[in-house]
């Protein structure tokens, strides 16, 4: 047994995972934080992406939209974050043996690569990021993010196999 | 094949729905972009509001007819239409009256906290349609 299926089981069987896996309205209750976090921080993400492609409030510096809009993503990246840790927590092990969860995750790794590689031109530069810069940078991130929510979505497609789970399933 | 790949539309639809009128809300509420008037900012995010719309109704209008007796049916999509319609009704007059200029700061927090609770709702809505009494 890998260690990452040792630790999902674990996981798994924590209280709160365990709770939330069982429960008929609290988990469908965490999901609905999950996606309003999506439409409403997502939101953001999605207009500094037009912006830096120049499809909206172009009378704006790139520099003055993407710095007022940092905090407000962080603390809803993280509200979106907490949601989504607790419901895979509470299908560790289905998830495992999930692969759109894994693709979800390898393009999130890939999200925060792009965060550095265009951080000094884009993202945390000083002066206004050459038009290029900011149009690839816009577009790329606004793909990423696109793939992790069509990964998002693939994860409950994708039938657990049986026969190798330890947790019961949640009858309905 | 066909009902996930409408899935993602309707997800893509609704978070430039929904987000393109929560950036409107966060700036009422004095979250960002505060040297914006409000009202600069509506008619940036309307057309992307009006696009996410097109795109939730479309393909929610067919998401729909995979199935009319699975959804009618359902309470939490009759809660999410109710909701839909009034948050919609809001969306074109409440809160296009509180982003004018002159109007009171008061109102507009009360205004985008009312409009991001009914979007909220919506959402709410359209997941528990899978969690509530499906007659199958």
């Amino acid at each position: 047994m890998t260690p990452v299926l040792r630790f999902a089981q674990w996981l798994q069987y924590t209280d709160w995972a365990a709770a939330l896996r069982y429960s008929a309205t609290v988990y469908p209750v965490v999901l609905t934080l999950h996606l309003v976090g999506i439409a409403f921080f997502g939101g953001l993400i999605v207009f500094t992406d037009l912006r830096l492609l120049g499809l909206t409030m172009r009378r704006l510096p790139i520099t003055r939209v993407i710095d007022s809009l940092r905090l407000p993503k962080q603390i809803g990246f993280l509200i979106v974050v907490a949601c989504g840790v607790s419901l895979a927590s509470a299908k560790a092990e289905e998830y495992y043996y999930n692969k759109f969860f894994w693709a979800k995750m390898s393009l999130l790794a890939l999200i925060a690569v792009h965060g550095l590689v265009f951080g000094r031109s884009v993202y945390r530069g000083r002066h206004e990021p050459a038009p290029s810069q900011a149009k690839l940078a816009g577009g790329l991130s606004l793909l990423l993010w696109t793939g992790v929510m069509i990964c998002g979505r693939g994860i409950g497609y994708i039938e657990p196999p049986l026969e190798k789970l330890h947790a019961l399933l949640r009858l309905r | 094949m066909v009902f996930p790949v409408l899935e993602c539309f309707h997800i893509l639809g609704f978070i430039l729905l929904a987000g393109s009128i929560a950036l409107i809300d966060f700036r009422l509420l004095g979250a960002l972009l505060r040297d914006q008037k409000p009202a600069d900012l509506s008619v940036d995010a309307a057309p992307w509001t009006l696009i996410g719309l097109a795109l939730v109704l479309t393909s929610g209008a067919l998401l729909f007819a995979s199935d009319p007796d699975h959804y009618y049916l359902n309470h939490a999509f009759q809660f999410k239409m109710a909701i839909l319609l009034l948050a919609l009704a809001f969306h074109y007059t409440i809160h296009g009256r509180a982003v004018r200029p002159g109007a009171s700061p008061g109102a507009g927090k009360l205004t985008a906290c009312l409009s991001l609770a009914l979007w909220a709702g919506v959402i709410g809505g359209g997941i528990f349609i899978g969690f509530v009494n499906g007659p199958e």
